[in-house]
């Protein structure tokens, strides 16, 4: 009987197996949840952060594009051409400055809404001009009196979204 | 001395208490992010739109079946009174009027201020709103406006045929 005894009392001393395994499927369990917690909030920080941005680009484009026109919108000064360093459809401005003519260039190149201020009668090249938007469709078109200009951002985006812009041109009524 | 290493139960509670509460606030912080950016995103649309009507109509386009702009073909008259309604999907891009799950609803409001006989115009005050149908996720409010854009133009009197179901 003593004997027994003093084995319960052996058996009782630090921890037993069940134990230990238990207690490191716990601390598992937790590292997991962290690491999830950590991994999961990057993500979804990420694509907060890149639909922001996406918004924000086509707001600026957006936002450009119909300052520009309306501020300019003048009997023959605005026209739809294709721009020489793509080919693709771009909005041309012409104004008269101290008796020359300039053209301002609204085009779409490199996924860039870009702009480019030149002389009329001047090479144009893309390193003359200057970044707008990052946006990856840029589609004007005139049709009667209201220009028509399709604009989208990140096709790869899980927000991917167009705005359709129209605009009654004054100068061409009539 | 025995000394222990490892954690104890306190310990362990304590710590699972902490991450519970970082991720739900952190859940919190995201689910108004998403929500801010939804917000954002309707009011760029609903700007857009609302003004792209505005022009259209400035530029003398009708309302209802011959028109040329897609949203103002899609408007359906409400009654006898010139308000008309369009019906909008996730993209602002109009949908059937009998399609139940849009997502947006257009309100285009005319109101004759004055007429004139020979030139057959008239002066209108233009009232544009648009409302989201759906709510906001873990929101409960539905219909809430947008945006709306009032302006007065001169239209042709002859804004459209009869397009009420």
């Amino acid at each position: 009987m003593e004997g027994i005894v003093e084995l319960m009392k052996k058996n009782n001393k630090g921890v037993s197996k069940v134990e230990v395994i238990l207690v490191m499927i716990l601390i598992l369990l937790m590292g997991l949840a962290v690491f999830t917690l950590v991994v999961s909030s990057s993500d979804t920080y990420k694509n907060v952060i890149d639909e922001k941005e996406n918004l924000s680009n086509l707001r600026i484009a957006a936002s450009y594009i119909d300052n520009k026109i309306k501020q300019s919108d003048e009997q023959s000064s605005i026209y739809i051409k294709d721009n020489p360093i793509n080919g693709e459809a771009s909005i041309v401005i012409v104004q008269r400055v101290d008796n020359e003519n300039y053209e301002t260039w609204i085009y779409l190149n490199d996924k860039m809404l870009k702009e480019a201020y030149i002389k009329q009668d001047q090479e144009f090249t893309d390193d003359m001009s200057f970044d707008i938007a990052s946006i990856e469709e840029f589609v004007p078109s005139i049709k009667d009196d209201i220009m028509e200009i399709t604009i989208s951002g990140n096709k790869a985006s899980d927000t991917f979204s167009k705005r359709y812009l129209k605009i009654n041109l004054k100068s061409n009524e009539g | 001395m025995n000394k222990k290493n490892g954690f104890t139960l306190i310990e362990i509670i304590i710590s699972i208490g902490i991450v519970s509460f970082l991720s739900v606030y952190l859940l919190q912080i995201f689910i108004t992010a998403k929500n801010l950016n939804e917000v954002t995103y309707d009011l760029d649309n609903a700007v857009i739109v609302s003004k792209s009507v505005m022009e259209s109509l400035s530029a003398g386009e009708k309302i209802g079946p011959d028109s040329d702009d897609i949203i103002l073909k899609n408007a359906r008259k409400l009654s006898d009174e010139l308000i008309y309604t369009v019906k909008l999907g996730d993209d602002f891009q109009p949908v059937d009027s009998d399609f139940v799950d849009s997502s947006y609803i257009m309100n285009i409001t005319l109101d004759l201020v004055d007429s004139s006989e020979l030139s057959n115009m008239g002066l209108y005050n233009i009232s544009v709103d648009i409302q989201r149908e759906k709510p906001y996720f873990l929101k409960s409010s539905q219909n809430k406006e947008i945006y709306a854009l009032n302006a007065s133009k001169g239209l042709l009197l002859d804004i459209g045929g009869d397009t009420s179901d």
